[in-house]
C-alpha cells in the first residue's frame, strides 16, 4: 500500500531538462560522483550540504527553490 | 610502515577467521558425538562409555588427584542426561557465538559498518547470556550426578550452583558494543547519504 507522506523532494531532472544539461556533465562541474548524484537526483539523499546545493545552483545556474520543493512523496 | 601494518592486520583478520570456521565445525562436531552419547545414555540402562576400567571417579583439583573406588556399581540416574543435555545446550551457544563472529570477521576486509553486524554482535550477547545460565545449571547437575555417585562414611559431599558472572559480565560488554555500534551504523548510513 502506498503512503503518502510530505517530505523535502528534488527536481533535478526537471531543471537539467531546461538547462539542457546531462548527468555526467552535472557531476563533473559540481565535483561530486554520479553514484551520488544519482542518489541525490532519486530522492535518496538524506542531507545535502550547502556547499553542494551551491555548486549545483552554479553550475545550473538557478536557486536552491528551483531545485528543492516541499511536497508529498510516496513511500 | 603503515602498510605493512595494514597488510599484517588484515592478515590476522583472515587467520582469525578461519580460526572462527575450524572451531565452529569442530564444536559442531562435537555437539554431535554429544547428541550420540545423550541418546546412548537414555537407551543403555549401563552404557560402556559411562564406566571407567576400574570403576572408579577421579576429581581433578590443581594440586591433588581424589580418586574415589565404588564400593558398589551404581546406575547413573536420570541427573546425567540432564546435565549432558545442559553441556549440550552450551556447545550449541558456543557454536552460535563462533558462527556469528565468523560472518562477522568475513566482513571487516570489506565493510563492516553494516546494520547485520550490529544484530550479529546482540544474537553473541545473548549466546553468552544462555550459555552462562545453561553451564551453571549443567555443572549444578554434574555435581549432583557426582554426589550420588560417592558415598563415603564421614565423608559429606554437597553439590553446590554457583552462577558464572564473569560470562553475565562479558554478555552484558558485547550487548553495549552492539547498541554502540548500532548506532555508529545509523551514523555513517546517514553520513553516506549526506551528499
Amino acid at each position: 500500500m502506498d503512503m503518502k507522506t510530505k517530505d523535502i523532494i528534488i527536481h533535478l531532472d526537471r531543471v537539467m531538462l531546461e538547462k539542457n544539461v546531462s548527468l555526467n556533465e552535472l557531476a563533473e562541474k559540481v565535483g561530486i560522483t554520479l553514484a551520488n548524484l544519482s542518489i541525490l537526483k532519486n530522492n535518496k539523499a538524506k542531507a545535502v550540504r550547502f556547499s553542494t546545493l551551491a555548486a549545483i545552483c552554479h553550475a545550473l545556474d538557478c536557486q536552491p527553490g528551483d531545485i528543492l520543493k516541499y511536497s508529498d512523496i510516496e513511500e | 610502515m603503515e602498510v605493512i601494518l595494514l597488510q599484517s592486520s588484515q592478515k590476522f583478520v583472515r587467520i582469525m577467521a578461519n580460526l572462527t570456521k575450524a572451531l565452529a565445525v569442530l564444536t559442531l562436531v562435537a555437539m554431535s558425538f554429544g547428541a550420540i552419547a545423550i541418546v546412548a545414555t537414555w537407551i543403555s540402562p549401563n552404557p560402556i562409555f559411562l564406566k571407567t576400567p576400574s570403576e572408579q571417579l577421579v576429581i581433578q583439583t590443581p594440586s591433588l588427584d581424589l580418586i574415589f573406588k565404588f564400593a558398589q556399581e551404581k546406575q547413573p540416574s536420570q541427573t546425567i542426561i540432564v546435565s549432558m543435555l545442559g553441556a549440550l545446550l552450551v556447545a550449541a551457544c558456543n557454536f552460535t557465538i563462533l558462527s556469528q563472529l565468523h560472518k562477522i570477521l568475513l566482513t571487516v576486509p570489506s565493510s563492516p559498518f553494516v546494520p547485520e553486524n550490529a544484530h550479529r554482535l546482540r544474537i553473541i550477547a545473548l549466546a553468552l547470556f544462555a550459555s552462562s545460565f545453561l553451564n551453571s545449571v549443567a555443572n549444578a547437575l554434574s555435581g549432583r550426578w557426582i554426589h550420588e555417585m560417592i558415598q563415603l562414611p564421614n565423608v559429606e559431599a554437597v553439590a553446590r550452583f554457583r552462577f558464572d558472572f564473569g560470562l553475565i559480565g562479558a554478555g552484558v560488554l558485547v550487548l553495549v558494543l552492539a547498541e554502540v555500534f548500532r548506532l555508529g551504523v545509523a551514523m555513517k548510513e546517514e553520513q553516506d547519504l549526506t551528499i
